[in-house]
């Protein structure tokens, strides 16, 4: 349902990305992963519209979106969430949802807002309250309920668990699954590789702009290689071969 | 002590005036960060129209009625001038433009009124008996002004708060890249911005007409005393536009009864400097006066 | 709420460029040719009311190249150039004209007046930022002649100053009198002016100030200095024309000094093409000979001609009438050849050469005892203690947020500890400003770099030149030029990304540095381009003595070329040392791989 083909793209004339390829199917979650700088924000703001690639192509359900403006790829179903918990801190939860969901059916809204509310109910007690007084974690949750009620078709999620505790993760990729299972693909950036596998399908690792390994969640779980790509080591450096086996 | 109640009470009223140019110039610069220089052109426009259309005879609901009439024309002109203010922002490198464009419109008005009016002030009836305060008897429009902002103050609260268009258009103000994200129509809601700021000051030209000098000259003024109640209330504070807008009024009515009315904007010069080297963000503002 | 961008391109109007078809010479050339025409002819053929016109085209030129300078050259949003030819005029008038003093005295009065007005408008600039001082020079423009008009006991007010100085209008050399004489080399003068301004260092550090400060900072400069001397030359010329504005016109009233003489200059300068050296006069020509002469009838509609001229230019020709004009001949007769930078004559010359400063022979290049950072709630460095030996490249690792750029930054002065010291070559440097760290010999790079758009290749490593303070170093000086020389006529945005970077690298090593900051040098390079790179940086410590400290994501990268490596997280130092004791370190294993702690 997204197809990205051949995409170069950077911030002005500093080159970042370099001939990325790669799919999402609907239900699937697919996981970017790779040490930082390497560009996967890069890759998601290009998806996203907010950057515009210098070459290369994105189709999202057989249209060419690359060139469009953020807002009208959202429109047409791709929704973005930034990294860092981004919200409307004046606005109160419950306006912050409504702001998500103002493209979408009434009666959708309603349930899908529900259900958000039902899996998140730290959203629902604080929903009178401005999005400056919650914490990082429930602002996330917010971020994330913000582009559920939209009800998009693909979504692209910039390093969700970025600064947030351990213990706040189950629910959010809680949602991410049952998303996921409902129809919407996803395309999830993670740094930590731990966190975000085990519900992934399929894991993309990105080195120096482009991707230097691809597979199943499976056959990406303990391959070495990812570990190296991660500490920068190369392949053929002998003397670490032995911080390999850590 | 009369002249010390003239002085408040005039000056409270004019300041207001003030005040609506200043809310005005929050409107526009929340979503797009633009300063729209015909602000106080647009005010003018709007007792222009005030003394066009306004019947001699008028009563309230008349008035009313053509209040309404001035705020809709005014909008319309100025969803054009947005139009044309934000079209070349859109695609080049060229941040600034607007403040060619907003200057070259403001230009252009004047002219237009000099050519259709002539250089001299036209005269705007004020509807309304002038009231007592304070043993002093003061036009009605001193009053109808403070009135007009605080509504203006009050319902763009209300509008922001309420209703989904305005949650919109604030939410582009706190985070821009958020609000494409979630789809909101930027562009749109910046053009409707140009169109709510034309609403709030055609109105309040038509509605004070009585105490604006309305002549191709005088705008400038207009928009000069509105950009410092602005800037002294900090820019986006609507709140902080009236406060800043009482302030300059009681200053420049003060400067006129004690030092001579042709130092009004020398006045108020003096102040927005004195403001801009010690508290560039105002009393409310956000951080939004960089210091480099 | 506008984002300016950056690395050089924050700056609002600007078009320069140095050679060719329609390079600053022919451009200075034709517009003399202007000039002296607009003078000679009048008086070949007799017509006094055409020489008066046109001398008055010829003082607002003057005024519109100097507002030019400000605009395009120093970034700054002004109007107050109305206000300053008045101020001048007008102290002619009350010196001379009102109180009989010869016109000597008060031509000289007028002057310093008019100048000191100009450097006033210098402080809002120094303290806000963009159209707050536009806004603020609207202000002043607006009250001036309404001060002119009040304080009438000393400018006899709306009644006008008359200005008898028959003199200086007699025919005097060819025909042409004196007054026309002196304006005539004014308006040349300028012109000239302008063009050298740009050729020397101060006309390129002015622009480099306006695009980017904190650059002009890491060079060794102020920019707050760099502005108000931008404004002094303004005023300078400005008021130069303002005090042959009376003896020209014979008659000075305030409404001559409305406010929109100031809008005037500023749109002449627009329609004219902002930064092109003949822009003002084209501008001027347009904007005030159409409307007054052509038009003379129609004279109300001269303010709506003028409004809609400057709209329509800044709609469909932002780049004025000689700015497109230029553009279309420089796309026309582009150069096919590749432009290419070579490091090759840098690294040719040897160490013993004195590229660079004595250092004291003990000592490390740089060291950290204890910083702190506090942004808010966040701790962004934490007790960092950092020891950079002298001639070692050292990399400076860590993730996201873990206080690397902010040390970096406080390093080369652009911020400030709350605790903890540092220093550099042994000399304290906690409250050092950028500018002063710069002069021990510091030089930095930024994560995109900042390289000036309006400026060629050359002049963007001249920039280093300029900034070199050490004693005059031939080698090196021979050694830029080798490099440089062949892109003298070349746009920056003609290198690829790599070149920019090496560029922008060059140009620090030509302030001839021994401290060198990279920040994430290897963005947006290749592979290979990353090999080259970290060869180039070998040979600059190996040849040219210099310390490297590179803050860098690249991993790989770092391993390979660094001497010693700090990893820091969440503001604190990790580990310390040589590449193999790092990378043996599990804790930073974790950091990197991304394991979380329970």
């Amino acid at each position: 349902m997204l197809e990205v083909q051949g995409l170069f793209s950077g911030y002005g004339r500093l080159p970042i990305l370099r001939d990325v390829s790669l799919t999402v199917a609907p239900g699937e979650i697919v996981l970017v992963l790779g040490p930082n700088g390497v560009g996967k924000t890069t890759l998601l703001k290009s998806i996203a519209g907010f950057i515009r690639p210098s070459a290369g192509s994105v189709h999202f359900e057989g249209i060419e979106i690359s060139g469009h403006a953020p807002e009208e790829i959202a429109q047409g179903g791709l929704r973005f969430v930034f990294e860092g918990h981004r919200v409307f801190p004046e606005l109160t939860v419950a306006d912050n949802i409504r702001l998500g969901g103002m493209l979408s059916m009434k009666g959708e809204f309603e349930s899908r807002s529900e259900r958000v509310l039902n899996l998140f109910p730290m959203l629902r007690q604080k929903y009178r309250q401005p999005a400056r007084d919650l914490s990082g974690g429930q602002q996330q949750m917010l971020a994330l309920s913000q582009a559920f009620v939209a009800k998009p078709r693909i979504l692209l999620c910039d390093e969700p668990s970025l600064g947030l505790a351990q213990a706040i993760l189950p629910p959010i990729f809680e949602l991410l699954s049952m998303w996921a299972s409902e129809g919407t693909g996803i395309l999830i950036v993670e740094q930590y590789v731990d966190v975000a596998l085990p519900i992934a399908t399929r894991g993309l690792v990105m080195e120096n702009g482009m991707i230097s390994l691809q597979g199943s969640s499976l056959e990406l779980a303990g391959n070495p290689r990812i570990r190296q790509i991660y500490l920068g080591l190369d392949r053929h450096m002998a003397i670490h071969r032995r911080y390999l086996s850590l | 002590m009369d002249e010390f109640f003239i002085i408040v009470i005039r000056g409270i009223g004019i300041g207001a005036v003030y005040s609506l140019v200043a809310i005005s110039f929050n409107v526009v610069y929340q979503s797009s960060g633009i300063l729209n220089f015909a602000q106080g052109h647009m005010l003018i426009l709007g007792g222009v129209f005030g003394s066009m259309f306004l019947p001699p005879d008028a009563g309230v609901l008349t008035w009313l009625a053509l209040l309404i009439a001035a705020g809709l024309s005014i909008a319309l002109l100025m969803v054009v001038q947005g139009y044309i203010t934000l079209l070349p922002l859109k695609s080049s490198v060229e941040q600034h433009s607007w403040l060619i464009t907003t200057l070259a419109v403001s230009v252009i008005i004047s002219a237009l009124i000099l050519i259709t009016k002539g250089p001299f002030a036209l005269v705007v009836r004020d509807p309304f008996p002038p009231f007592r305060a304070f043993g002093i008897e003061t036009p009605a429009a001193y009053a109808i002004a403070p009135i007009l902002a605080i509504a203006a103050c009050l319902g763009l609260g209300w509008f922001h708060r309420h209703t989904l268009t305005g949650l919109a258009m604030s939410a582009i103000s706190q985070d821009l890249e958020a609000a494409r994200a979630a789809g909101i129509r930027v562009r749109r809601l910046q053009i409707l911005s140009f169109a709510i700021s034309g609403l709030i000051v055609g109105a309040a030209g038509f509605g004070v007409g009585a105490i604006l000098s309305i002549s191709p000259s005088s705008p400038i003024n207009y928009v000069l005393n509105g950009f410092v109640a602005a800037v002294i209330g900090g820019i986006g504070s609507n709140a902080g536009a009236l406060v800043g807008g009482a302030m300059v009024g009681v200053l420049s009515m003060w400067a006129a009864y004690n030092v001579g009315g042709e130092y009004q904007n020398a006045v108020s010069l003096a102040l927005l400097v004195v403001i801009l080297m010690a508290r560039p963000q105002g009393l409310f503002g956000r951080v939004l006066a960089r210091q480099v | 709420m506008m984002v300016a961008n950056q690395a050089g391109a924050s700056q609002p109007f600007r078009e320069t460029s140095s050679r060719g078809l329609f390079g600053r010479a022919s451009e200075t050339r034709l517009g003399a040719l202007l000039i002296i025409a607009s003078i000679v002819v009048p008086v070949l053929f007799g017509s006094s009311y055409w020489l008066h016109i046109l001398l008055l085209v010829n003082l607002y030129v003057v005024v519109a190249i100097c507002q030019n300078l400000l605009l395009a050259d120093a970034g700054q949003v002004s109007f107050g150039q109305g206000a300053v030819f008045g101020v001048a005029a007008y102290t002619v008038g009350i010196v001379s004209g009102l109180n009989g003093y010869p016109l000597g005295l008060g031509l000289v009065a007028g002057l310093a007046a008019g100048i000191v007005l100009g450097l006033l408008f210098a402080l809002p600039a120094l303290r806000v930022k963009g159209f707050y001082l536009g806004f603020v020079t609207i202000a002043a423009a607006t009250v001036m002649p309404e001060m002119l008009n009040a304080f009438s006991e000393v400018t006899n007010g709306i009644n006008g100053i008359g200005l008898r100085v028959r003199w200086l209008r007699q025919p005097w050399i060819l025909g042409v009198s004196p007054l026309a004489l002196a304006i005539m080399t004014l308006s040349l003068g300028t012109l000239f002016a302008h063009n050298f301004l740009r050729r020397t260092a101060v006309g390129r550090l002015m622009r480099v100030a306006a695009s980017s400060p904190e650059t002009a900072l890491t060079l060794g400069y102020r920019p707050g200095v760099v502005r108000s001397l931008a404004f002094l030359i303004a005023a300078a010329g400005t008021s130069l024309a303002g005090v042959l504005y009376g003896p020209l016109l014979g008659f000075l009233s305030p409404d001559a000094f409305h406010f929109d003489l100031s809008i005037f200059f500023f749109f002449a300068v627009i329609v004219g093409g902002s930064g092109r050296l003949m822009g003002p006069l084209v501008g001027t020509a347009i904007l005030y000979l159409v409307p007054n002469v052509l038009l003379v009838d129609l004279v109300e509609y001269r303010l709506v001609g003028y409004g809609v001229t400057a709209l329509l230019i800044m709609l469909l020709f932002p780049d004025g009438v000689v700015g497109t004009i230029a553009k279309r001949i420089r796309l026309r007769s582009a150069s096919t050849k590749r432009a290419v930078l070579s490091s090759q004559p840098l690294l040719a010359m040897r160490a013993g050469q004195e590229l660079i400063r004595q250092v004291p022979e003990n000592g490390l290049a740089v060291k950290v005892c204890g910083a702190r950072r506090r942004y808010g709630q966040v701790l962004a460095l934490d007790g960092v203690n950092l020891e950079v030996g002298r001639n070692t490249i050292h990399g400076l690792v860590g993730p996201n947020g873990s206080g690397k750029t902010t040390l970096l930054n406080i390093l080369s002065g652009l911020s400030r500890l709350d605790g903890g010291t540092i220093s550099v070559f042994g000399t304290k440097a906690g409250t050092l400003s950028a500018s002063d760290i710069a002069k021990l010999g510091v030089s930095r790079t930024f994560q995109t770099p900042r390289i000036f758009e309006d400026l060629t290749v050359w002049e963007n490593l001249q920039l280093g030149l300029d900034a070199n303070r050490g004693p005059k170093n031939p080698a090196l000086i021979a050694a830029c030029e080798a490099i440089g020389r062949p892109l003298a006529d070349r746009r920056p945005d003609e290198l690829p990304h790599a070149q920019r970077r090496m560029l922008e690298l060059l140009r620090c090593i030509a302030t001839g540095p021994r401290l060198l900051f990279l920040d994430e040098p290897a963005a947006g390079l290749s592979g290979e381009e990353r090999g080259r790179f970290a060869e180039l940086l070998r040979r600059l410590r190996d040849e040219l003595d210099l310390t490297v400290v590179l803050v860098e994501h690249d991993l790989a990268l770092v391993w390979k070329l660094a001497d010693e490596i700090t990893v820091l997280d969440a503001g604190r130092v990790v580990e310390s040392g040589s590449p193999d004791k790092v990378v043996g370190n599990p804790t930073v294993q974790k950091l990197f791989w991304g394991e979380r702690d329970a």
